[in-house]
């Protein structure tokens, strides 16, 4: 295929979705689901083709005089490492186009659906834009219209009370996180005078306008200790916007790092280490309260927070690794980290998907309901197994090869560096990705365990819960294949991931020489074995059904099974100086130790950061505000007073000068 | 289709009985010595064999609550430990298979905890599932623990292919024979809580005292019951099997050992750990759940023992 093709394709598409944002607005609640989806699917495949047929190109385009932004004119560029996320962006929302028609049936009643097109449609297209933008106002354009677009899509369900909050929490971290980013841009533009990402490399710099960008970058990628939003607003928004954030958006952030940090070689040293640092505390972090939550898409949330963690740690590595002359390493993180963001928005979409679709059926996420899905929702159940299976990072599927590639990096530090501190940071992070992982797992084998195995904890699931519509099935299908394809052929997905990586790190090497485990092999001979175990030895056993075993007390109500706070309650006193989790027990009665009437139990999870850093601090500056407030005390003569004295200071001021 | 090497069909000659007899000799000789420190005459050597025997003659009992998930565990769990007892190099002498890299060992034995959680949750039992809430929080706890000490012997060998990690090294100093015994140190330690043994949990009593893998394994039975006994006993087996090789490694730095002595003692090495664990588990009392921190911070403490020295090899010389 020829250049022009994937532009083209990339131009069709974004037009599909301008006009689709405009026509589904006007059509307001009259908007039709299907007809929309079909409408959607059309540019997601276009957006998948151009990334494919753009992969080796390098494409520096700029758009007709038209499109322009201040002095700066609208200027693409694709290459490998935009064609990824592009990919990326393109599988999920082709999964989404599928899934959202069934779920919007579902929200009828409470969510415009006109409106929730028109955004997702300009959320589309600025995501598609900002993996474009090649120049800062237009990536500050497009991350505003991002922002925005996500924050619309959020509010869905606008008249809840819960919702309101989650919209004000998200639309607060993305002001805090653009205000950051300009001011970061602005310095840049002010030593290097150029908007232009790729004129930046070729000036110095001070080490603070990266460090602003970087936490700008940050807020938006939920990474610790700014991850407070991501909790709030996945549960609050409609599942494929969730599948489509946590998928998809988060990432574009790191992807940013990568784009005007990396590889424009403005990541001192200095940077790495932070961000190998945050990415460390965010991934233990995150998955701690991961492990605690009760609320399925919370849980998903917070696992986010631990991938998006990973990522940046692997971005931290291959900066440190860069600096300190060690480009193996470098090239294996920064490998690691393209290879683990496509990998994870592939899976936790599918996460995202599969808790919709169990929401959609059952209406509630909170696993102290559900239990006994697999036999109800057989494929759904599959699906979210899978991404378990993957998210866990347990070989063969999509997860274990990025995690891999970090481990790989982080252990060889620790022979090949030259100071003892770096080697020993190195080892002690492998001993703590290990216990991120086993946590991880931990957290995910209950997720998946109490909510689709066991017995119906409730009425709804018992009664009510059968597999949901075709679209959704499909959906969940399709990405479940993606990961497993993902998997499997991990050896030449983590050749193609170091090909980007090398080039993104300025490496002249065309074909870096990286080894990576194959398992394909071993993957058979695992199955084969298990064809043979099962099939000869099991399958010819007798068998009969029976309850499962009581002690003898008579049959058990399936609320005696273990519930998702028991299950995790021994981790989390383990870890009680990060989790503030506490069992709150209330007896009642006339002798009430020995012949209770009433036993209440109540668990409560404290967040420490929210309840010892940001709630002090909001309140201290509303306190501020307050106090500033009576200077605005409405009479005229006041007024009239500051008028004067601002007068009479300039007067001064400016006669003394 | 490539010659076979002779040594290749030695090696498998040998490998393959004693993948049925080794695991079923090191549970016997665990339960042996401590029968006989018990005045008691103890069941047969190979009463694990026995025991699949029987099992596998008995028809099975299913809870009504199961799905595919539990049906399956006991055969995919075998299959993967299978491939397991292949690729880790737990025997000298032993064929080889493909890629033994470290973290996909440590991965492939998390996956088969992964499915044992699952099918206990599955059967909906609470006993069960308190069983699965306990082995998910002695994982965390004892995961470190074990990859820092795995990743000190990367370290010393440069390497993350287990295969050339145990390779015998013509000249190892001391710092080495140093680095293999913390690490042969903390891996024993961190296998007894990943088998779930004393002091963490006794697996021979009824409910009160069993509360880890046996809580887990309670709604198996018959031939479900028999994969997952002997994969319980082949997973032994494997940790010791790689606690033994680890304290071969000690040895090159004071005496050089032949090939035929190496075999020899990779054999004797597990059974002599079977049988000193039946001799700790007469003497000891499992401790009470809370200190079980505690005891796993020992063997964390050899594995950054182990890492520590690893880290600072390559310095210092």
């Amino acid at each position: 295929m020829s250049s022009i093709d994937s532009i083209s394709c990339l131009t069709i598409a974004l037009s599909f979705w301008l006009i689709q944002a405009l026509v589904s607005i006007f059509a307001g609640r009259k908007c039709s689901n299907k007809l929309s989806s079909a409408f959607f699917l059309f540019p997601s495949l276009l957006l998948c083709l151009s990334a494919i047929s753009g992969w080796n190109k390098d494409l520096l385009v700029s758009a007709p005089r038209f499109f322009q932004f201040g002095q700066e004119v609208l200027t693409m560029h694709l290459d490998k490492l935009s064609a990824v996320y592009l990919l990326l962006l393109g599988l999920v929302s082709t999964a989404l186009s599928f899934f959202s028609p069934v779920y919007m049936k579902h929200l009828s009643d409470r969510v415009n659906s006109g409106h929730f097109w028109s955004a997702l449609a300009l959320f589309m297209i600025a995501m598609t834009m900002l993996l474009l933008s090649a120049n800062a106002v237009a990536f500050l354009v497009f991350w505003e219209l991002m922002s925005l677009s996500s924050l619309a899509l959020v509010a869905s369900e606008h008249k809840q009370r819960r919702v309101q909050q989650a919209g004000i929490i998200y639309l607060g971290a993305t002001r805090i996180a653009t205000a950051f980013l300009m001011a970061g841009f602005l310095a840049m533009h002010a030593f290097s005078h150029s908007w232009v990402f790729s004129d930046w490399g070729q000036s110095a710099f001070p080490i603070w306008p990266s460090f602003l960008i970087l936490i700008g970058l940050c807020i938006k990628a939920g990474i610790w200790p700014f991850h407070i939003w991501l909790p709030y607003a996945h549960p609050a928004a409609p599942s494929p916007v969730s599948a489509l954030m946590s998928g998809v958006m988060i990432k574009i952030a790191l992807y940013a790092v990568i784009r005007i940090l990396v590889s424009q070689n403005l990541a001192s040293e200095l940077l790495g280490h932070v961000a190998l640092a945050l990415g460390l505390v965010s991934s233990l972090w995150g998955v701690l309260f991961a492990l605690v939550q009760q609320d399925l898409k919370k849980l998903l949330a917070y696992s986010s927070v631990e991938n998006l963690g990973l990522i940046l740690m692997a971005i931290g590595l291959a900066i440190v690794a860069k600096a300190q002359g060690l480009p193996e390493i470098s090239l294996l993180a920064l490998s690691a980290a393209i290879l683990h963001s496509f990998n994870h928005g592939i899976f936790k979409s599918l996460l995202f998907l599969s808790a919709g679709a169990v929401d959609c059926t059952v209406h509630s996420r909170d696993m102290q309901q559900l239990g006994g899905l697999a036999r109800k929702m057989p494929l759904t159940m599959a699906a979210f197994l899978t991404g378990a299976f993957a998210i866990s990072a347990l070989p063969p599927l999509g997860g274990f090869i990025g995690k891999w590639m970090l481990y790989q990096g982080l252990l060889r530090t620790a022979w090949e560096s030259s100071s003892l501190a770096e080697r020993a940071l190195g080892l002690t992070s492998v001993g703590t990705l290990a216990l991120v992982g086993a946590l991880a797992l931990a957290s995910f084998a209950k997720a998946f365990g109490i909510s689709f195995l066991g017995n119906a904890r409730s009425k709804a699931v018992a009664e009510h819960a059968s597999e949901t519509a075709n679209g959704m099935i499909f959906a969940q299908i399709f990405l479940s294949l993606c990961a497993l394809v993902s998997g499997l052929f991990a050896a030449p997905a983590a050749m193609q991931a170091a090909s980007v990586a090398s080039r993104a790190l300025q490496f002249n090497t065309r074909t870096p020489a990286l080894a990576v485990i194959s398992l394909l092999d071993q993957t058979l001979y695992a199955l084969l074995l298990f064809a043979l175990i099962y099939g000869v030895y099991l399958a010819a056993s007798k068998r009969k059904t029976y309850i499962t075993w009581e002690c003898g007390f008579g049959s058990l109500s399936p609320r005696c099974q273990s519930s998702p706070i028991s299950f995790a309650q021994p981790m989390a006193r383990i870890f009680s100086l990060i989790l503030r989790f506490k069992l709150l027990v209330e007896i009642t009665g006339k002798d009430r130790r020995n012949f209770p009437e009433h036993i209440k139990v109540e668990p409560q999870m404290v967040s420490l950061l929210e309840s010892r850093v940001y709630l002090p601090t909001i309140s201290w500056i509303q306190n501020l505000s307050r106090a500033f407030a009576k200077l605005q005390a409405g009479s005229i003569h006041l007024y009239l007073l500051y008028v004067c004295a601002t007068l009479v200071i300039l007067v001064l001021v400016g006669t003394r000068l | 289709m490539k010659e076979l090497d002779p040594n290749e069909i030695y090696r498998w000659l040998i490998f393959l009985p004693s993948l049925l007899i080794l695991p079923a000799l090191v549970l016997g000789l665990l339960r042996k010595t401590k029968a006989r420190l018990q005045n008691r005459i103890g069941a047969p050597l190979f009463q694990l064999l026995f025991d699949l025997k029987k099992l596998s003659g008995k028809g099975e009992t299913l809870s009504d609550a199961i799905s595919w998930i539990f049906r399956s565990t006991a055969a995919l769990n075998l299959s993967m430990l299978l491939l397991l007892s292949l690729v880790c190099p737990w025997l000298v002498f032993k064929p080889a298979l493909g890629t033994s890299d470290l973290f996909y060992v440590m991965y492939v034995f998390a996956a088969i905890r992964f499915f044992t959680l699952l099918a206990a949750l599955d059967s909906a039992s609470p006993f069960a599932a308190f069983g699965a809430s306990r082995e998910a929080t002695l994982s965390i706890l004892v995961e470190p623990a074990l990859m820092l000490s795995f990743a000190a012997l990367a370290v010393n060998a440069k390497s993350s292919e287990l295969s050339r990690v145990f390779e015998f090294a013509a000249n190892s100093g001391v710092e080495a024979s140093a680095i293999w015994a913390f690490a042969g140190m903390g891996i024993l330690l961190s296998s007894l809580v990943e088998l779930s043994r004393m002091p963490i949990d006794d697996p021979t009593t009824h409910l009160e005292l069993t509360m880890v893998h046996e809580a887990m394994i309670l709604e198996a039975s018959g031939r479900t019951l028999a994969l997952l006994e002997y994969g319980q006993a082949l997973r032994m087996t494997i940790l010791f099997g790689l606690v033994t090789q680890c304290f071969m490694h000690v040895f090159p730095a004071v005496i050089a050992l032949s090939l035929g002595l190496k075999v020899l003692l990779s054999f004797l090495g597990i059974l002599f750990i079977a049988i000193s664990l039946g001799i700790f588990e007469v003497l000891s009392v499992k401790l009470r759940w809370r200190r079980n921190p505690d005891f796993i911070a020992y063997a964390l403490t050899m594995g950054l023992l182990a890492s520590l020295i690893a880290v600072g090899k390559g310095l210092l010389s």
